[in-house]
């Protein structure tokens, strides 16, 4: 090819290219910074990736962070064929034990809680019951607050998690924060819930409970009293809530025994129960509840949900 | 026997020069390191989770790469007018078929065995363990799994362009994985026709589901009785035959127009 010819060659498409990027530098150079991309606040890549399919996503990673504490077993639909051949030998070789996982395995379950949250920042049960498991199971409050935190950050006026960050705090000792969450807590409660969701009132039962408590234990009897009487109004079905009051209102004073009961009782953060090899039916988790507060709210009534003790 | 092992040979060199089996491997080694990158609270010795999506997309993939290995076999030497010579050399239309089945059997275990040495490395990289004979187990179990979808694809190809069968393969895989295992849970809801209509593909479509020991390997479930083992390694095996045999007889007297792309 003679040097001529491949100029000539050359000429047009070179010459083509400047000129597009020509226009292109002049549209630049004529444009505000219009933000094509940028979507409306709080709209990330996920979001405008996946939509509301974001979700699903986010639950059934959920479901399978229960498959994972369940130690591979799903739950059980009702199923009409119960004899044939394929169904025994599924049997056979899918677990099917009714089994939790404990200890160390459980931190296993946590990627998917992470997934979970990740793929739905607005599921605040799967931040309750990771921040559950880290810093029961896996004795690490720290990063519970962290994860509490962040749930704070995407669900705002969330009661729940406040009412999970007093928790923690009753487990690590500081009255003052524990409190301080629980009127935060408290103030943002959905006013009406209790008309429609039971949870919601046993929450409101259960968050009155512990800032009477701590009432108590401060020495403050009139606020105590009077907050007693609110997770009584809440909860009316709590026999011992309703003797704690019938106490109170006839004169005992039950400020020395709430003391103690906070030196030695919230200072406990071992889960006494071998979750391993349960053998009974986890429809609703049986456990006795002792403490005043009333069955452990806030998170609902499967397994995964319910191992606080 | 050699020329079924010739073919099969012929099949294992098309699949090393295509990039189909490369593709599938740096997809699986990116999904791994995603997974191994995540950072889940700062704990450590978290790789259950790891072994599960690894396995899950070792299924997917050795799915993908079975169905259009098999089911391109057929209809490729049709379209590319290779057939009448290799019909025309003493191959029967049986040794044509078993042949094409090994070959793409045999690929599809190779990779599949390379998958899950990946998995095992990653894991114990990561300072997890795997229980090795149930993971032996569930690999045996695979293989058997990909015969019987080999024999699929292999099958519907006898009559179909490699698209149409490969396309039929997948949704015939999809519906036996997804569908057929949860057959029982539907019958609870439905009679007259529609409970007849699911029994009927209960039992006509093969159980893949047997063949998954996924669950019982991340879970450390331990191995399965040796019995269990045989008797679905034999239920593969006998549908293996039976798809062999159907593709025999869809491509016995199948007649190859001479200028007409397949």
């Amino acid at each position: 090819m003679s040097g001529r010819s491949f100029q000539r060659e050359w000429v047009v498409p070179v010459g083509a290219a400047a000129l597009l990027w020509g226009c292109a530098f002049a549209m630049a150079c004529g444009t505000e910074g219009v933000a094509v991309l940028r979507g409306p606040p709080g709209q990330s890549a996920l979001d405008r990736l996946l939509g509301a399919s974001r979700v699903a996503f986010g639950e059934s990673f959920f479901i399978q962070a229960d498959t994972y504490f369940h130690k591979g077993v799903e739950h059980v639909e009702e199923v009409a064929l119960t004899n044939s051949v394929f169904v025994k030998i599924n049997r056979a070789m899918k677990p099917h034990d009714h089994a939790h996982a404990a200890g160390y395995s459980l931190r296993e379950i946590l990627p998917w809680l992470k997934f979970a949250t990740r793929m739905d920042p607005h599921n605040v049960v799967a931040y309750l019951v990771t921040a559950h498991w880290v810093s029961t199971a896996l004795k690490r409050p720290d990063i519970a607050e962290s994860v509490l935190l962040e749930a704070q950050r995407n669900n705002p006026r969330d009661y729940r998690i406040l009412n999970e960050r007093a928790r923690l705090a009753f487990r690590a000792h500081d009255d003052r924060k524990a409190a301080r969450l629980l009127d935060v807590a408290l103030r943002v409660w959905p006013r009406g819930a209790e008309n429609d969701e039971e949870q919601a009132r046993l929450d409101r039962s259960q968050m009155l409970s512990y800032r009477a408590f701590l009432f108590g234990v401060e020495g403050d009897s009139e606020s105590a009293m009077r907050y007693w009487r609110g997770a009584l109004a809440m909860n009316p079905e709590n026999q011992v809530l309703a003797r704690r009051v019938d106490l109170m209102e006839s004169g005992v004073d039950l400020a020395k025994e709430d003391r103690r009961t906070w030196e030695s009782v919230f200072g406990a953060q071992v889960d006494e129960h071998d979750h391993s090899q349960c053998d009974h039916d986890h429809g609703r988790c049986e456990h006795e509840h002792e403490h005043e507060g009333g069955d452990r709210p806030g998170v609902g009534s499967s397994c995964i949900m319910g191992g606080k003790h | 026997m050699n020329r079924v092992l010739t073919i099969a040979r012929i099949v294992w060199l098309e699949m090393i020069r295509r990039k189909d089996v490369y593709v599938l491997l740096i997809l699986l080694v990116s999904m791994l390191f995603l997974l191994l990158s995540l950072n889940i609270f700062g704990l450590g010795g978290v790789v259950r989770y790891v072994t599960d999506v690894g396995l899950m997309f070792t299924w997917l993939f050795s799915i993908i790469l079975v169905v259009n290995a098999a089911g391109r076999q057929l209809p490729q030497e049709e379209t590319k007018r290779t057939i009448h010579a290799l019909l025309a050399k003493p191959v029967t239309r049986a040794e044509l078929i078993a042949g094409k089945w090994l070959g793409s059997w045999t690929v599809a275990m190779a990779c599949t065995a390379i998958f899950y040495l990946l998995i095992v490395l990653v894991v114990r990289a990561r300072g997890g363990s795997i229980h090795m004979v149930s993971f032996a187990q569930a690999l045996i179990l695979h293989f058997a799994a990909l015969g019987v979808l080999a024999a699929l694809a292999i099958a519907v190809s006898t009559r179909l362009t490699y698209g149409a069968a490969a396309t039929v393969a997948f949704i015939f895989t999809a519906g036996s994985l997804a569908i057929a295992p949860r057959v029982p849970e539907f019958l609870v809801h439905e009679e007259g026709l529609a409970a007849a209509g699911l029994m009927i593909l209960y039992y006509a479509m093969p159980h893949l589901e047997l063949f998954d020991l996924r669950m019982r390997v991340v879970h450390d479930w331990g191995v399965i009785p040796a019995g269990t083992l045989g008797f679905v390694l034999a239920y593969g095996v006998v549908w293996v035959l039976l798809l062999l045999l159907l593709a025999w007889l869809g491509y016995r007297n199948k007649r190859f127009k001479r200028g007409a792309a397949g």
